[in-house]
């Protein structure tokens, strides 16, 4: 299956290999955390995802087609 | 002046004397305003060797060319002054709504030296500047204070107030604003205190002249624009600074049972999404910013409720995991009751968590504590020994003082956990997996505070070990992040939802009618940056590198558990951070400017000063 | 005129309390509105010139009052002046003929006339929009959705 990962300029600016969209293919039963390392990102690197106008948890089951938002972690106040 | 109101209000509480002074252009444009504005008047006027407690410390709460404008957050507020708990400059910023409101009064900064005989406050109400009694405030909370006061006044009236942890000059008192806004850091609230100074409250009617009114309409629709439209901002308006607990967990970060962990077992209690669900009742916003992080929240104890702003990350983090505490609603109500009181909660979070650490180990017992049993995740603990710092009974007295202080008293093996850097116990990340922001702590020039430069993110995206080439990130972000308290506006719609600098670049020329670029500005940051650094060096003859170091807990013991379990960081680490960091600086291996840095900054004056006093070569 | 659209159908409610007092519930406090209505209305950067206010609840009750005209006339059969007129559904003071007697100030049943020792006249709002379009909240817009059904033409 295939899901597509939108990632915020914030993030592109520090990992300058992401572009602002991209896709990875995944087994069936894969995790956002399987589709973050697709995309090569190392844990902590992202902050918050988002998934159709809510939050999407690191663990959740992805299913084809979906797309999720990467928010970059917060930057400390 | 277009974006200043072009006046600075002076206070002499000991003759009770006030005079309005124009703002010199000389001034606006080295030091921009808010930050810049404390630390040239701090340096200049503060002499060397001056009681922080004593008429001589200066106190000034200055806004910024950027505050009170239609545009993204124009809110801060920055409160400087010889800060007790360091002994060095210190400063502190607040948002809520005081920075536009001095400005509608016609002052961008007001300086409030001497100390008044009796119990005051200070009413500025546009012209007329009143120095009055306040003697039915004394001894109430800072959050009381601020609402008896707004009945007396009016709601227009902004107010700063200190509660009764100020008065009794706790170093890590703070000052309270817009109900649960807090300047928190460097004990500026026992400044105000020693003043016998309980409130500032202001009101205003002016209109603030800007170069450029349709150029600013521009600029700043863009920046809304992109605010509104950034999937991120729901989030913060949700969750606020609370979404950041279960992250810095994730990644052991989360300073736990006084920084021994990284990594809190129990973090779900305290998230931003369970504190949601429980306790919050309403969202709230500093001046003109769409994010609205401020979560009002009902928390019960003891069969107490009370309302309270908060808590935010630092909070949570600091009292939550830090004293292992375990619920969000538990922090909530710990939150009140230092606003209440008048502490901050991040120094009181490390005060307690330290104390509790020392009864664990034994360096104390139930005979020092006053009978309290002062166990990590006690609640009651906390309170107790929060009411005895702010009334300064019995062990409160030594804990007043912070961690460093009681750190002497309490011997070596605590001096080691004592977690502080200059005397400032540090803010919410813990480190030993992150060396950049190591760094960006010993060298935070008030002390162990994280506003200055945060580069959690640069470790991680660089390598969580790699200690080379991290000091540049430091020094960049300790030149732009201050930028936002020089110029009085919030920088969490620029390090948060990523509204890019150049939107700031932007709106500083037609703001002001300035030519200076972005790259202008940052030069004026370093400028600030170095005379906050010679105001220490001035202020002590053996001050520097031993200044810049870490607690022993940071390099003696690695991570015990958690995603780092078994990370360190080594003495050499330290040294080769500092190393790298001095010589990007222009200074010497000791961390003192050079002659040539302070010229190169326009700084002669200063350098010709420490020079003379045999304090640089 | 931007936001015409919206705002007729206010003049035409005679009184949207209901509306408000619902979404007032969700204000941040953040006083947008009145910056803008000030830059708007008088392109000056100054909130207390300004035909809205952002009262504090906080610390009785968390929450905020919105203070803003909502178009009922009662001011406009008061004034001694005649300064006081309807004009496309918007309530609106005629500077010329105003005094600032403040009649008007103390008949509004909402309190949402404002006075400015700058201006020769009381300041309200004259529904050009900006506030509506530019609150994080979107609680004015949605205060103009909720009687958007009202609207004839």
């Amino acid at each position: 299956m295939r899901v597509t990962l939108r990632f915020a300029r914030a993030l592109q600016e520090i990992y300058e290999h992401l572009d602002e969209e991209m896709e990875a293919t995944l087994e069936e039963g894969a995790t956002a955390r399987d589709a973050l390392a697709a995309a090569n990102l190392p844990e902590g690197a992202w902050g918050i995802l988002l998934t159709d106008d809510r939050l999407c948890k690191i663990d959740e089951k992805v299913s084809d087609g979906q797309v999720i938002t990467v928010l970059p972690p917060i930057s400390g106040g | 002046m277009y974006g200043y109101a072009g006046n600075i209000l002076r206070v002499d509480l000991s003759c009770s004397k006030v005079s309005h002074e124009p703002l010199t252009e000389e001034l606006v444009h080295n030091y921009i305003g808010g930050r810049g504005f404390g630390a040239y008047y701090v340096y200049k006027e503060v002499p060397p060797g001056a009681d922080p407690y004593g008429p001589a410390n200066k106190l000034v709460i200055a806004s910024g060319p950027f505050a009170g404008l239609l545009l993204p957050s124009g809110s801060k507020t920055s409160i400087s002054a010889k800060s007790p708990a360091t002994g060095i400059y210190g400063d502190s910023n607040v948002g809520g709504h005081l920075a536009g409101e001095l400005k509608y009064a016609g002052i961008d900064a007001v300086i409030v030296g001497g100390k008044a005989e009796a119990p005051s406050y200070l009413l500025i109400d546009d012209d007329k500047v009143e120095i009055r009694g306040a003697g039915h405030l004394w001894g109430l909370g800072a959050i009381k204070t601020e609402e008896v006061l707004k009945e007396e006044l009016g709601d227009e009236f902004q107010i700063a107030t200190i509660g009764p942890a100020g008065e009794k000059g706790v170093v890590f008192a703070c000052i309270n604003h817009d109900f649960g806004r807090q300047a928190g850091r460097c004990g500026m609230g026992a400044v105000m205190g020693s003043k016998n100074l309980k409130a500032v409250a202001v009101r205003g009617t002016r209109s603030v002249p800007v170069a450029d009114i349709d150029g600013l309409k521009d600029v700043s629709a863009v920046m809304f624009r992109e605010l509104m439209a950034n999937p991120a901002l729901k989030v913060w308006q949700d969750l606020g600074l609370a979404q950041v607990t279960t992250w810095a967990n994730s990644i052991g970060a989360l300073p736990t049972r006084n920084f021994r962990q990284n990594f809190y077992e129990a973090v779900n209690g305290l998230s931003g999404e369970l504190m949601k669900e429980t306790i919050v009742v309403g969202d709230k916003a500093c001046f003109a910013c769409p994010m609205a992080t401020g979560k009002l929240c009902k928390a019960s104890f003891r069969g107490k409720t009370v309302l309270v702003e908060g808590p935010e990350y630092e909070t949570t983090a600091l009292i939550g995991s830090n004293c292992a505490l375990g619920s969000i609603e538990e922090v909530a109500f710990a939150n009140y009751v230092c606003d209440e009181l008048g502490l901050d909660t991040i120094s009181a979070g490390n005060v307690v968590a330290f104390t509790m650490e020392c009864f664990e180990k034994g360096i104390i017992t139930k005979d020092d504590t006053g009978g309290i049993e002062a166990k990590f995740g006690s609640l009651d603990a906390f309170c107790e020994l929060a009411h005895k710092i702010a009334a300064r009974e019995g062990i409160g007295d030594l804990l007043a003082q912070g961690v460093a202080t009681a750190a002497e008293a309490w011997g070596e093996e605590s001096r080691r956990i004592a977690i502080h850097v200059k005397g400032l116990e540090w803010s919410g990340y813990e480190s030993r997996g992150a060396p950049s922001m190591m760094l960006a702590y010993m060298t935070c020039d008030i002390g162990a505070h994280h506003n200055r430069a945060w580069s959690v993110t640069h470790d991680i995206a660089v390598g969580r070990d790699v200690i080379k080439g991290k000091a540049a990130k430091v020094v960049e972000f300790q030149h732009v992040r201050p930028l936002f308290d020089c110029l009085g506006v919030c920088r969490l719609q620029w390090v948060e939802l990523g509204l890019p600098l150049e939107h700031y670049a932007r709106l500083y020329p037609v703001v002001t009618g300035r030519d200076d670029s972005w790259e202008d500005l940052l030069v004026k940051s370093e400028r600030i940056w170095n005379l906050t650094r010679a105001f220490a060096v001035r202020e002590r003859e053996d001050f520097g590198r031993k200044d810049d170091w870490p607690p022993g807990r940071f390099y003696e013991e690695p991570v015990p558990d958690g995603p780092l379990a078994g990370f360190g960081i080594t003495e050499q680490d330290l040294n080769t951070l500092l190393d790298e960091y001095y010589e990007l600086r222009g200074w010497d291996v000791n961390g003192r400017p050079k002659e040539e840095t302070l010229t190169r900054l326009g700084l002669e004056d200063v350098a010709t000063e420490l020079r003379e006093m045999g304090r640089i070569l | 005129m931007r936001g015409s659209r919206i705002f007729d159908s206010l003049g035409r409610q005679g009184g949207i309390s209901m509306g408000m007092d619902i979404d007032m519930l969700r204000c941040t406090g953040c006083k947008l509105c009145q910056i803008v209505c000030s830059v708007a209305n008088f392109g000056e950067n100054n909130p207390k010139k300004s035909g809205i206010r952002i009262v504090s609840r906080l610390f009785t009750e968390a929450r905020y009052d919105v203070i803003v005209c909502d178009h009922c006339g009662e001011c406009i059969d008061v004034c001694p002046f005649a300064a006081i007129s309807l004009d496309s559904g918007v309530v609106t003071i005629d500077p010329e003929l105003c005094t600032n007697c403040g009649i008007c100030i103390d008949a509004c049943p909402k309190g949402a006339l404002f006075t400015h020792p700058e201006v020769g006249h009381p300041i309200k709002c004259t529904l050009c929009g900006e506030c509506e379009r530019l609150c994080p909240r979107g609680i004015l817009g949605a205060l103009a959705a909720s009687t958007e059904g009202e609207v004839a033409d």
